[in-house]
């Protein structure tokens, strides 16, 4: 992110502490004094602003420079994050704006405000011009910051009347013009209970604080309405979602609202008088959630997930942390930002290789994923929405194998051995998220994952030949079916199937093993059928048949226990 | 009406403030009524006499001459202040009298009717039972064609050690309460007044609509006192549940804003004037 930094020569020490830690953080930081200044410098600083992704401002004692930046910022529609030692510093209409308090140590400073910084998403702004019905204007202002800037006063809340009006609510304007604490109420048909409706259009970065929402309580009550909803194009602050919670009052975002199925949650806040009740299930604060979803969605591209392969897990850690907010250990550790992240980088991989354990079944994830993302000529198979993350395996698969290959293990058995590891990992995700999670160590860990996995094999291995010796040549190397005991007498295609599904074959391996075992197809044959190379198909078998054997002597070794 | 040691009044002359003006203009009708000679006039927790400050512009020697001027505050030195500058004004009459508002009616001299009662920037500063009192000793003061306006802001700019502020709507379940309790069904409403930071709010009541004449309001004091009491007590716990709840909000989840820095102050002093309040009158 590129990160504007207004201050004055004052705040030089706060302003170093600060660029240091964002760009440690990989933002890149542009720092006013490094601009030249004069005629040409004037438009020099005004395009560093417009061209940022966020301006922060160190307020101190009023300097004209720092407030014109601010200004800038503000008229820009950049993101801000205000910085000074008191509120009274900041002009009244960025009340709003996120805002650290300076303490003077500037090193906690600067941790403070990179906090905030990092709590604020960017996004892109588009214009588009508002001729639509008020449903299609209400999404162009939800997602256009412009266009919302281009609302006269009292539109917005013109167009959700207009929107809720024709989503069946009865709403009902109040009979003063004047500030009654409330914009317009809405009537469930059914049962006549009402919601008093506050709308706040603040800039989308901004966050509607706790006094708003009391506000709208206080007005919910002295009206004798079943509660109050407050609409907004921007978040709320934790403080302010908290007291909703507890206060008869639903906080929506603009966006929400016009979810297809916020209607329904509307309505049945209107009837069942469900606001003001605190909640059975508590719900992380929608900022919070935010914020795990894009630290999950990060750490998955990183470890090489497609786009939408990341979103749809980084929403399913989003529900997680959502369903986990109960819990008062999930709840403390959201407190501490560093501790926060660690925590949904681990999830996040858990959530991950779970996936990978799905069976194919979810409709809606399958409907979204780009066709692109499949993983086609990986070595192995995922039908889950994680599928994309394929590439992800491959790379650490390929690490392993070259680790181990470079110490001196031969190939096949590197390979074996990395597929293994990564079963393994996939197996038992909990044991192996808090590693994977960690970038530092994910690539030494791979490899130790994988010589473990090639220890064990090769321990495996000897077993077997142990037990050969003692057992005569029942299972010679060289004849596939001899090798797999499939060719006992009154083994057939459906055993042989049954036998490939309790030993944990992929599709793929079992397409491949049929298509030769029972087809009598050459390699090649099969390859040309798959679109493969012979290469990639001996492989697959060779892991097949590695399994099915591994399978048949554990069930060997189990028929032999007492 | 100093009752909290927070408290400042206030007097520039060279500003006129809203509420004051209105006040101006709501008894200048009255004032200048050929069916008028005289207009007794009391100015309630009175001040350092702000609302007189503009007299000079707003009347004429004539009509001012008309005003019999009751300036009432419960600090001497503010009533012989206010009590100087409206005798520098030429009024038609000026008399200080140092009281408590909760015994408005008692402590004024039992002849004593009132045209207009003037109620201005102190509904904060006093305790909700004394307000009450002063609400009820005014009605008993009030001519046939009396009036009485009332005004205060419905959050302190700078909060003050004890001020309970009111909303529109919290003053508005007061006086309606009142009325009701005695026995009338007349409905003022109050309207809310917007300022630039903040907004405030204002009510006028005619003793022409009460219905209930003097002798009646004193004997149901006790009684309105009694249904008034149990009122406030519920509007200021629930507001004390959305104070308390708003700062365990900022507690848990801490302060995100400027506006929310700022705000906390003011919690941390309403919810000490609310517990104060709550406190005195178990």
């Amino acid at each position: 992110m590129r990160i504007f930094l207004a201050h004055t020569s004052k705040d030089v020490e706060l302003a170093v502490a600060l660029s240091s830690e964002l760009t440690f953080g990989g933002h890149e930081v542009v720092d006013p004094f490094a601009v030249r200044w004069g005629e040409p410098g004037l438009s020099e600083i005004s395009r560093a602003i417009r061209s940022a992704d966020l301006v922060v401002t160190i307020l101190s004692g009023g300097n004209a420079n720092v407030l014109y930046e601010l200004g800038l910022a503000v008229g820009s529609d950049r993101p801000v994050v205000i910085a000074a030692a008191s509120p009274e510093d900041v002009p009244f209409d960025a009340a709003s704006v996120p805002f650290a308090v300076l303490t003077g140590n500037a090193r906690d400073d600067a941790s403070e405000i990179a906090r905030h910084i990092g709590t604020i998403p960017t996004v892109p702004s588009r214009l588009r011009a508002l001729t639509g019905t008020a449903e299609e204007n209400l999404r162009t202002v939800a997602h256009d910051s412009s266009a919302l800037a281009s609302l006269r006063p009292g539109d917005l809340e013109r167009l959700l009347v207009a929107f809720l009006g024709s989503q069946d609510f009865d709403v009902q304007l109040p009979g003063s013009r004047l500030d009654e604490g409330y914009d317009f109420a809405v009537v469930a048909p059914a049962t006549h209970a009402r919601l008093l409706v506050e709308v706040k259009s603040y800039r989308e970065h901004s966050r509607v604080s706790v006094e708003a929402v009391r506000r709208l309580a206080e007005a919910a009550q002295g009206r004798d309405a079943a509660g109050g909803l407050m609409i907004s194009t921007s978040q709320y602050s934790p403080a302010a979602m908290a007291f909703a919670a507890s206060n008869r009052v639903v906080l929506m975002t603009l966006e929400e609202v016009l979810e297809a199925q916020a209607h329904d949650r509307i309505r049945g806040l209107a009837t069942r008088s469900e606001v003001g009740q605190p909640q059975a299930e508590p719900s992380a604060p929608p900022v919070l959630l935010e914020l795990t979803r894009a630290a999950a969605y990060e750490t998955l591209r990183r470890l090489g997930g497609g786009d939408t392969a990341a979103e749809l897990i980084a929403d399913s850690v989003a529900s997680y942390v959502d369903l986990s907010w109960h819990d008062p250990e999930v709840v403390a550790l959201s407190r501490e930002e560093s501790k926060w992240r660690r925590y949904i980088n681990q999830v996040a991989v858990r959530h991950w290789l779970y996936s990978l354990r799905e069976p194919a079944g979810d409709e809606a994830a399958r409907s979204r994923q780009h066709p692109g993302e499949q993983g086609a000529g990986s070595r192995f198979q995922h039908s889950g929405p994680a599928s994309s993350l394929a590439p992800a395996i491959e790379r650490a698969r390929t690490l392993m194998v070259d680790t181990m290959v470079a110490r001196g293990a031969p190939r096949d058995d590197a390979e074996d051995a990395a597929q293994d590891a990564v079963e393994r990992m996939v197996r038992d995700p909990n044991r192996f998220a808090e590693r994977l999670a960690n970038v530092d160590a994910e690539a030494a860990y791979f490899t130790t994952v994988a010589f473990n996995a090639y220890l064990i094999r090769l321990r495996t291995e000897r077993r077997r030949r142990e037990r050969e010796l003692r057992a005569g040549p029942a299972l010679a190397e060289s004849a596939l079916a001899e090798n797999l005991g499939l060719a006992r007498p009154g083994i057939g295609q459906d055993a042989i199937v049954e036998l490939a599904r309790d030993a944990g074959l992929t599709p793929r391996q079992m397409e491949y093993l049929l298509a030769v075992l029972n087809e009598n197809r050459s390699v090649s044959d099969v390859a040309a059928a798959a679109s493969s190379s012979p290469q990639a198909v001996q492989a697959v078998l060779r892991r097949a048949v590695h399994r099915l054997r591994i399978h048949l002597e554990s069930a060997d070794e189990a028929d032999v226990v007492p | 009406m100093p009752a909290i040691g927070d408290s400042d009044a206030f007097r520039d002359d060279r500003r006129v403030l809203t509420q004051h003006h209105a006040a101006i203009t709501l008894i200048q009708p009255r004032l200048t009524s050929p069916a008028r000679s005289r207009l007794r006039w009391l100015d309630l927790a009175c001040g350092r006499g702000q609302i007189i400050g503009s007299f000079r512009e707003a009347f004429s020697d004539e009509v001012r001459a008309r005003i019999d001027y009751v300036a009432y505050d419960i600090d001497q030195h503010f009533v012989r202040e206010t009590a100087k500058a409206a005798e520098a004004l030429r009024l038609g009459s000026v008399e200080g009298v140092v009281g408590d508002l909760a015994v408005l009616d008692s402590i004024m001299p039992p002849d004593w009717v009132l045209d207009y009662i003037t109620f201005t920037n102190t509904a904060h500063e006093i305790s909700p039972i004394t307000l009450v009192h002063a609400i009820l000793g005014a009605f008993s003061r009030l001519s046939n064609a009396g009036l009485f306006y009332a005004y205060d802001m419905e959050t302190l700019d700078k909060p003050e050690l004890g001020a309970i502020s009111w909303t529109r709507e919290e003053i508005d379940r007061i006086v309606q309460a009142t009325l009701k309790a005695l026995g009338s069904t007349y409905q003022p409403e109050a309207s809310r007044v917007p300022h630039t930071t903040t907004s405030g709010w204002s009510i006028v009541v005619e003793a022409a609509h009460i219905g209930v004449d003097r002798d009646e309001i004193r004997e149901r004091r006790q009684y309105v006192i009694g249904i008034l009491r149990r009122e406030i007590d519920s509007v200021l716990r629930s507001r004390l549940g959305r104070c308390s709840s708003a700062l365990q909000s900022l507690t848990i989840s801490g302060v995100s804003t400027a506006e929310e820095e700022s705000i906390k102050l003011k919690y941390l002093y309403e919810f000490w004037a609310l517990t104060r309040s709550l406190e005195a009158s178990e």
